[in-house]
């Protein structure tokens, strides 16, 4: 077994998976409780995303996307609008990522844009956006799109030009400013962001590709991707796919991370083999938990697993650095200016 | 003060028997366009949380009913020059982001954001707001806006600002969207059954909307006579509606600088007012006429007549009134909004007697209290506006409920007390 020692073990956790839960006090101890074990990032899922998700499932076989969307379902407001609850968490934990679900379907860029780097400034540089996108808005480059007005909004400021000199009473130097004029297919959108470049430049993007065109976007656009293969070999055979796209696509593949759906159970030996089997054997870089019962799983997890992993030399004792990007290993984005015809401003 | 017979109790001049309702309004690093240029203030103070978080905390420890949060979904239109020289409209967080961080580290303090009706799904808003309202056990409001400038719809793909009336239309379905969430079965319902309803405009259809639906109303009236005035109408208005009219507060805007003496206040005032350039208050005027170009005219001649605002109506004629009364040139226009003249300075028994004199006239239930650069002005209002309120009577020295209905004196629904989740208990400061 080739051990490539630059790697290191990414852990994600899934919270409010379990639904009806809508107690601010639960949701922090979890998060503490991870951020003990030393999780790279903790994600809230979106009621919207999942019936996003849900629907793509029922008609995939026909590759037929149905807009329409009961707003009445049961139980599917019985759940925190997830970056609400993330800002809240960023103030009681100081290291964990904070990764919240966002359907493009629902939502509009700016708003997107401008919320998860509001909570990128908050938490000092730990958001991240799972992309819930839909087959249909892909096959139309709806999604793409979106991505692509986000990320120019992010991109509204360099990272110098804000200056606040009191002295002169310049705020930022009009010369690092890029508003996106941004006038596509789908989307027209003015900008700049009213909010200057997070500190992690952009929130990490998680991304779950299964269909041929999702491995596609989620190559394009994932830094850490989701993967639900359960055995092996297969999983084994999409991360090599997801790495030859990445070169593919002119991106490092050691910056397009592999994650794999776990639900852990059986004693904490096996659990740590499993993980131990998997990422050697090129299957994953690393984990993303669905914890079979909140807190009861989770507490397990880091009083009993997470020590055997660490000794096993897998999973730090310490974070790496401050913002979610140092920890998972992955470089800061730079600013890519889009330098559009700008009339007056 | 002479007692008179009057039809409406709501013109009654007795003295009130009830107290004050005080709101921290934070925008940070302060409501004065310069503010991030003083001296004593954090310059990024907009998107810095432990500013923020501070701000809130010393508007808890002297017991505000709530802190308040603006917003602006885009920048304004104005030159590159001008932009680049202020901090708010540029580098700030969005506010119900900023709200549930709050809400993780206050215990009893209101926490109320804006969030407008042109450019948001009120689904979206009815999960903010009712997660902030859970995180908080009971803390939020929203203050229900319908936007402001062609700089924001510009962000979302509309060409034409939407007009006036159509925007009250849509603010009109979007709020009986939003409450009929929060009453649907579907969602777990906020422990304040509904977060608390704030409303703003001033125009006929703003008055309409807020005398059915809110629970607190701004304005940004600064005349006596003129603020009983709408204090009455808005009262009689909501009874109409066939409600109480001591459910809706109406809370003024109130700017304030103060310091033990006169001079010291007026001097606290100066060195704020010189920091602001001249093209960044022309702006501002500009801005508030509703985003109408003023270069093209004399700086020493009368105000033009412009347009109708399709912005804010009532600040565009507020306006117009003082410059045809005081037969004002654009030079003194641009002079008052660089002095601050919204502002109120003095000394905190001058402060206080304004405030009383409101109450007691009946101009107001309480104030939107205005804070020109922080933490300074709030700390100075707090340390000593606020002890020489509580020595006339005239505010709590200490909160006696645990939701933002409970500070505000508004009924709320009979939540059995296991029902409320306490607030989150932090463990470290």
């Amino acid at each position: 077994m080739t051990t490539d020692p630059a790697r290191r073990l990414g852990l994600g956790a899934l919270v409010h998976g379990s639904g009806g839960q809508l107690d601010f006090a639960f949701h922090a101890d979890l998060a503490r409780t991870l951020e003990r074990g030393r999780f790279d990032a903790l994600f809230v899922a979106d009621a919207d995303a999942d019936a996003v998700t849900a629907q793509e499932h029922e008609h995939s076989s026909t590759e037929h996307f149905s807009t329409e969307y009961s707003r009445t379902e049961p139980s599917r407001t019985e759940r925190f609008e997830p970056l609400t609850l993330l800002a809240a968490l960023s103030l009681v934990t100081e290291r964990i990522g904070l990764a919240a679900t966002a359907a493009t379907t629902y939502n509009h860029p700016f708003h997107i844009a401008r919320k998860f780097a509001s909570l990128d400034h908050i938490s000092g540089g730990r958001a991240g956006w799972n992309i819930v996108i839909s087959e249909h808005e892909l096959l139309h480059r709806q999604s793409d799109e979106f991505v692509q007005v986000v990320k120019a909004l992010w991109d509204s400021f360099d990272d110098d030009a804000v200056v606040r000199d009191k002295e002169s009473g310049r705020y930022y130097d009009p010369a690092g400013l890029h508003t996106p004029h941004h006038r596509g297919e789908h989307f027209t959108v003015r900008g700049p962001l009213n909010i200057s470049r997070p500190p992690q430049g952009h929130p990490v993007i998680f991304q779950a590709g299964s269909s041929e065109t999702g491995r596609e976007f989620a190559v394009r656009h994932g830094e850490v991707v989701f993967v639900e293969e359960q055995e092996l070999g297969a999983a084994q055979d999409f991360y090599a796919d997801i790495k030859a796209r990445a070169a593919g696509q002119g991106r490092d593949p050691a910056h397009v991370l592999v994650w794999p759906r776990l639900t852990p159970y059986g004693s904490p030996e096996r659990i740590a083999d499993h993980i131990e089997t998997w990422f050697h054997a090129r299957a994953a870089d690393g984990f993303h938990l669905a914890f079979l019962e909140l807190p009861g799983s989770a507490e397990e997890f880091v009083d009993h697993v997470v020590p055997l992993l660490q000794r096993r030399g897998l999973l730090r004792t310490e974070y790496e650095g401050t913002t979610l990007r140092e920890n998972l290993g992955l470089p800061r984005p730079a600013v890519r200016a889009r330098h559009l015809q700008e009339t007056g401003r | 003060m002479s007692r008179r017979t009057d039809r409406s109790r709501h013109t009654d001049r007795s003295r009130r028997t009830d107290q004050l309702h005080l709101n921290a309004f934070l925008k940070p690093p302060g409501e004065y366009l310069a503010a991030w240029r003083h001296p004593d203030t954090a310059a990024d103070a907009g998107v810095n949380i432990r500013e923020v978080l501070s701000f809130a905390r010393t508007a808890e420890q002297a017991a505000f009913d709530a802190v308040f949060l603006a917003d602006l979904v885009g920048v304004p239109f104005a030159s590159e020059d001008v932009l680049s020289r202020v901090s708010v409209v540029n580098d700030s967080f969005e506010p119900t982001t900023l709200l549930a961080a709050l809400a993780a580290r206050t215990s009893r303090i209101g926490l109320i954001a804006t969030a407008s009706t042109s450019y948001n799904e009120p689904y979206q808003v009815a999960r903010t707001f009712a997660s902030i309202d859970h995180i908080s056990g009971g803390r939020a409001g929203w203050n229900v806006v319908t936007s402001l400038n062609d700089g924001e719809a510009q962000n979302f793909g509309l060409d034409a600002h939407l007009d006036h009336a159509t925007r009250y239309d849509r603010a009109e379905k979007f709020y009986d969207t939003v409450t009929g969430l929060w009453d649907s079965s579907d969602i777990a319902p906020p422990p304040q059954g509904h977060p608390v309803i704030v409303q703003a405009g001033a125009s006929e259809a703003g008055k309409n909307l807020a005398s059915r639906i809110a629970d607190v109303i701004f304005s940004g009236i600064r005349d006596l006579a003129k603020a009983q005035e709408f204090y009455a109408e808005i009262k009689e208005r909501t009874a109409a509606h066939g409600r109480d009219p001591d459910h809706l507060k109406v809370l003024p805007a109130l700017s304030v600088i103060t310091a033990p003496t006169e001079a010291e206040a007026r001097d606290k005032l100066a060195r704020l007012t010189e920091l602001l350039p001249p093209q960044v208050a022309l702006a501002d005027l500009s801005y508030w006429l509703g985003g109408f170009d003023l270069s093209p005219y004399p700086l020493d001649g009368p105000l033009p007549e412009l347009p109708v605002s399709n912005q804010s109506h009532t600040a565009q004629q507020q306006i117009y009134e003082d410059a045809r009364r005081d037969n004002l040139t654009i030079r003194d226009l641009v002079r008052r909004v660089a002095d601050d003249d919204r502002t109120i300075t003095g000394t905190p028994q001058q402060i206080a007697d304004h405030i009383e004199e409101w109450f007691h006239g009946r101009a107001a239930d309480g104030f939107n209290v205005v804070f020109p650069y922080l933490p300074g002005t709030l700390d100075d209002f707090a340390e000593l506006v606020i002890p020489e309120l509580r020595r006339r009577g005239l505010f709590r020295t200490h909160y006696t409920g645990s939701t933002l209905r409970e500070h505000l004196g508004l009924p709320g629904p009979s939540v059995a007390p296991g029902h409320v989740p306490a607030p989150y208990k932090e463990e470290t400061s």
